[in-house]
C-alpha cells in the first residue's frame, strides 16, 4: 500500500519564539525576513566562523550572519539556562532538547574516556531542528494500527518525517473524542520530542519523559497497561530487547529508526533480529516528494518484508 | 558650655564612626560567610542533583542571600551574576573572586564543576580566616584610632 499524503497544513512557529531571542540580532532578522515571506523553516544551523543556513522548502538557504565560536559557546550557555553540567549526558549524545521539543544537535571537540564520549568543547556547529505539526498526516496508517492492534516500525533516512508523522499517530490512535475509539498509548518520550503538541485534554496518553526507551517499553508494558507503547529512534540491543520483551507481553510498540530502504533496515543487526522475532507486523517507509512538505510512504507487511529479504 | 557641647559632639562623631567602620568589618567577614554558605548549597546542589543553577538559586534560602548582602526581590535571579549584581561586596578580593566564579559558573561539566566550588570555597575560606584573626585587632585599632583623633581635634579646637 501505497499513499501519498499532501502535508501543506504544516503550521509554521511564530517569530516570537522563545528561541528566536537567543540568537543574535543579525541572525534574528534575517529569520524574521523569512516568516515574513511565508517561508517554512525546519531547521536552523549555526557553524562557528561560517554562514548560518537554514533548511527551507526550497533546501539549503545560506545566510549573510557568520557566528564566533564564543558567541555559539555564548548560545549554548543559554540553552543550557547557564547549566551545562545539568545536559552533560545529552550533549555527550549531540544534542539538547528545549520546551517545544526543540532539538538542538551540539558538536565540536569530543573529549573521550574509556571510548565514551565524556565532554564536548569547543562548540562548531548548532543545528536547532524544529518540530513540525502536521495534522494531516497518518490518517489511513491510524486506522490500521487502530483496526489491528499492532505494532510497525516507521523508517527512513535523517529529516524526512518520521517523528511528525510518530506525533500525529498518537494524537490520531489515542483521540478520545475519536468516533473509531481511543487507545491507551504510552509514549516513551527519551529525546523530549515526542511530546510535545501533544496537549490536547482528550488524549488518553501517558508520556515517559527523559526515560531511556528501554526502561520506558518495559514500564509502559509492565505498569501502565497500555494498548500501544511509542518510542523514537531505536538503537542498540537494550531497546531491542525492549521491543522484543514488550511484543511477547502483548503490547503492540509503534517505533521508527533510519534507514534509506527496507533492504538496508534489515542489514542492522539489531532490526534484523527485531524482524526474526516478529517484534514489528507492519514496516513504513517514509519518502519525500519533490516539494517538502509533500511525502509519501509506504507499508509492507512482516511477510513481504519476509520475502523481499 | 557651647564649647563643651561641640567637643562633645566631636567625640560622639569619633565614637560613632568607630561603630560604622566596626560593623563593616563585621559585614564583610558575615558576607564572606554569605558567600561560602552558597557556593556549598551550589555544590551540593551539583554534585547530588545536577540541579540548573536558576533552580538552585531559586531553593537557596533568604538568610544566605541576606548574609551576601542582597536584600532586592529575589524573583529576578536567575544566574550569580544576577545576585551578584544586586549585592555591594565589601571586599575587593572576595568581589574577584566571586566575579571569576560567577563568569565560570554553569559553563563546565559536573566535575569541572564540582573543582571550581571547591577552589572557590578553599579561597574564601582563607579569605574568612584572615578577616575572622585580623578583626578583633582592626576593631581596636578603629576605636582607638577614631576616639583618639576625636579627642585630638577636641584639643586643638577647644
Amino acid at each position: 500500500m501505497a499513499v501519498v499524503i499532501d502535508a501543506r497544513s504544516a503550521i509554521r512557529r511564530s517569530p516570537d519564539d522563545k528561541l528566536l531571542r537567543l540568537f543574535p540580532v543579525g541572525l534574528r532578522a534575517e529569520l524574521d525576513g523569512f516568516y515574513r515571506r511565508g517561508t517554512c523553516i525546519y531547521e536552523v544551523r549555526l557553524r562557528a566562523e561560517k554562514c548560518a543556513s537554514i533548511v527551507c522548502d526550497t533546501g539549503n538557504v545560506a545566510l549573510s550572519c557568520v557566528l564566533s565560536r564564543a558567541e555559539l559557546a555564548e548560545i549554548l550557555t543559554e540553552l543550557c539556562e547557564h547549566s551545562l553540567y545539568a545536559h552533560a549526558d545529552t550533549i555527550c549524545g549531540g544534542y539538547i532538547t528545549l520546551e517545544g521539543g526543540v532539538r538542538v544537535g551540539v558538536v565540536g571537540r569530543a573529549a573521550v574516556s574509556g571510548g565514551q564520549v565524556c565532554g564536548v568543547y569547543d562548540i562548531s556547529s548548532l543545528c536547532f531542528r524544529l518540530p513540525q505539526r502536521i495534522e494531516s498526516v497518518g490518517e489511513n496508517l491510524a486506522a490500521m494500527l487502530r483496526k489491528k492492534r499492532c505494532g510497525a516500525l516507521i523508517y527512513s533516512p535523517p529529516g524526512v518525517g518520521k517523528t511528525t508523522l510518530l506525533r500525529s499517530l498518537v494524537a490520531r490512535l489515542a483521540d478520545l473524542d475519536s468516533s473509531a475509539g481511543a487507545m491507551r498509548v504510552a509514549v516513551v518520550d527519551t529525546r523530549g520530542e515526542l511530546g510535545v503538541y501533544l496537549n490536547s485534554k482528550a488524549l488518553c496518553v501517558d508520556v515517559l519523559s527523559g526515560y531511556p526507551r528501554g526502561i520506558g517499553i518495559e514500564i509502559a508494558a509492565r505498569s501502565l497497561n497500555a494498548e500501544l507503547a511509542v518510542c523514537d529512534e531505536l538503537c542498540g540491543k537494550a531497546d531491542v530487547d525492549a521491543v522484543i520483551q514488550s511484543r511477547n507481553s502483548g503490547v503492540p510498540v509503534l517505533a521508527t529508526a533510519h534507514a534509506q530502504s527496507l533492504e538496508a533496515l534489515m542489514r542492522k543487526s539489531d532490526f534484523r533480529r527485531l524482524h526474526e522475532a516478529c517484534a514489528f507486523e507492519y514496516y513504513v517507509g517514509i519518502r519525500r516528494l519533490s516539494a517538502r512538505r509533500d511525502f509519501e510512504y509506504d507499508v509492507v507487511s512482516w511477510e513481504e518484508a519476509d520475502q523481499l529479504i | 558650655m557651647i564649647r563643651l557641647a561641640g567637643a562633645l559632639l566631636v567625640f560622639c562623631c569619633g565614637a560613632v564612626l568607630a561603630y560604622f567602620l566596626n560593623g563593616r568589618a563585621r559585614a564583610a567577614l558575615t558576607q564572606v560567610e554569605g558567600f561560602m554558605d552558597l557556593v556549598r548549597r551550589l555544590r551540593t546542589e551539583i554534585d547530588c542533583f545536577s540541579m540548573p543553577i536558576p533552580l538552585a538559586l531559586a531553593l537557596c534560602p533568604d538568610e544566605v542571600f541576606k548574609k551576601c548582602g542582597f536584600d532586592d526581590s529575589r524573583e529576578c535571579i536567575r544566574t550569580l551574576d544576577d545576585l551578584l549584581g544586586g549585592c555591594e561586596i565589601l571586599l575587593p578580593e572576595a568581589a574577584e573572586l566571586m566575579e571569576g566564579f560567577a563568569a565560570r559558573l554553569g559553563r563546565g561539566y559536573k566535575h569541572e564543576q564540582l573543582a571550581l566550588c571547591d577552589g572557590t570555597l578553599a579561597r574564601l575560606e582563607d579569605i574568612r580566616l584572615s578577616l575572622a584573626s585580623e578583626l578583633p585587632v582592626k576593631q581596636k585599632i578603629n576605636g582607638t584610632l577614631c576616639l583618639c583623633g576625636a579627642l585630638a581635634v577636641v584639643i586643638l579646637t577647644v
